[in-house]
């Protein structure tokens, strides 16, 4: 090894000092890869994809013969789990986690973006063919026109499109569905309406056509825009919603506060704008420390 | 270590995608501080890192199991890198390297830190003074703490071949050092 002088030494020392940016959560990164190898993997052909699912059962095969016993009791099991492993291999996630957002593209070419804890599925299969996924949370959705209708399950209903842009809401507070653009009809098993551009449908499992209503604002959905739409909503609800987009947690100093009703536009761009705000309409201190916040 | 990257890398030649999870999580963290070293900024490091991978897996069927992965991925990274830069006008690409005080040595000396500024400019040299095998050896070794027998086994190369690079390297920064030293 060759010598170094003195000012090479000090060269040596001072360079493992680096001031490097945080290193981002490894799976989170994982899951948006994946999502893009997904897509990239069906842009090619389809061979890959037959691919990865045969070495699985080449190896099932060559454990199965000395162990025929064992084969019987695994078979009862997966036919037991049959529907949630065949699930798992041909279903397609896309989730958001507190404080995330995130826009994924369907096979189709349409767009889903997704708000804070939200989650949609489809198949493998969903094409400009067979479009229908399930959703639950709050999202977007920019259709492509198809010759498919696309179609959204939810716990309330199922909402079906052709080529529209719309807003999908599914909490625990209800049902909300907002069309921008072309025309949603929206359908459970007691009840069916349709909804065009500009008009709105509040509900929760039983909704009807007394439950639309026309859009008194600009800029729907909130959330895309950073705002929150409040019509005398309950601040347990608006509470909910801080919650989800900040992750931080609210606790209500005493029950009463669940009954007062916000109305307002506010502007949910950072956390102390919209805690100020809704401070201010509801005329009660709003008390942050750290992740949690008080309300007195 | 270099067996069981050969086997893993076999296995993502067939799509395997578990396979390609464990590569990733073996080397995302190193990748990511490789790139973050270069460019600066930690969103760009994690576009470009989260590239490097897709590409990877893009091109999975020329993939050659026998060769080093990381010399793979520093590659395609580094050529990443290019790219961006080339995307940014030539003085933006200068500005964005310029130490984060603002100042530079011919301002007030004493009121800045001697270190920081030391520190900074080591890294802008290896940015863009050294070749790139050169630079990724240096940077394996200094700021992942490799030892040289560890960075030979991950490139595929000969213990004797790293510790020229690392001299070689300290020479180039001795040399464009002389203000500092």
């Amino acid at each position: 090894m060759k010598k170094i002088d003195n000012k090479q030494k000090l060269i040596w020392d001072h360079s493992a000092q680096a001031n490097l940016p945080p290193l981002p959560n490894k799976e989170d990164v994982w899951l948006r890869l994946v999502q893009h190898m997904e897509i990239s993997d069906r842009e090619t052909s389809t061979d890959q994809d037959r691919q990865e699912v045969n070495p699985p059962e080449q190896n099932i095969w060559t454990l199965i013969k000395p162990r025929l016993n064992y084969v019987i009791a695994l078979g009862l099991a997966l036919v037991f789990l049959l529907p949630v492993t065949y699930d798992s291999f041909t279903t397609e996630t896309v989730l958001t986690r507190t404080a995330e957002y995130q826009t994924a593209y369907l096979p189709d070419g349409s767009t889903v973006s997704l708000n804070s804890e939200s989650r949609i599925r489809y198949n493998r299969d969903f094409s400009t063919d067979h479009r229908t996924l399930t959703l639950n949370g709050e999202a977007y959705f920019d259709v492509m026109k198809g010759s498919a209708p696309f179609m959204i399950n939810t716990e309330y209903g199922q909402v079906t499109v052709v080529g529209t842009s719309f807003n999908v809401r599914t909490r625990e507070d209800g049902f909300e569905v907002g069309v921008n653009e072309g025309h949603v009809d929206v359908s459970n098993k007691t009840s069916s309406v349709q909804l065009q551009k500009g008009q709105l449908l509040r509900g929760t499992s039983v909704f009807s056509k007394k439950d639309i209503h026309d859009f008194s604002h600009a800029d729907y959905p909130d959330w895309m825009n950073q705002k929150l739409y409040c019509d005398h909503t309950p601040l347990s609800e608006v509470c909910a919603e801080i919650e989800r987009t900040f992750g931080i947690s609210i606790e209500f100093s005493n029950i009463s506060l669940n009954d007062i009703t916000v109305t307002g536009v506010i502007d949910a761009q950072d956390l102390k704008t919209v805690l100020s705000t809704v401070s201010l309409l509801t005329q009660h201190e709003f008390k942050l420390d750290g992740d949690t916040c008080t309300i007195i | 270590m270099a067996e069981q990257e050969n086997i893993l890398l076999e296995k993502v030649k067939q799509s395997d995608k578990n396979a390609f999870h464990r590569l990733f999580s073996d080397f995302h963290d190193t990748l990511f501080r490789f790139v973050a070293y270069r460019v600066q900024d930690g969103d760009l490091a994690e576009d470009i890192t989260q590239e490097t991978f897709l590409r990877v897996w893009r091109t999975r069927e020329s993939i050659v199991p026998k060769k080093s992965f990381f010399s793979l991925i520093a590659r395609i990274s580094t050529n990443l890198c290019y790219d961006h830069f080339r995307h940014m006008e030539v003085r933006n690409r200068h500005q964005a390297l310029i130490p984060e005080y603002g100042k530079s040595h011919f301002d007030d000396p004493e009121a800045v830190n001697q270190a920081a500024m030391l520190q900074e400019e080591i890294q802008r040299i290896v940015n863009e003074r050294l070749p790139d095998k050169c630079r990724t050896i240096f940077i394996l070794s200094r700021i992942e703490g490799k030892s040289n027998p560890d960075i030979a086994e991950l490139l595929d190369l000969s213990v004797r071949t790293v510790e020229n690079q690392i001299y070689r390297a300290l020479k180039v920064l001795k040399k464009n050092l002389k203000n500092y030293l």
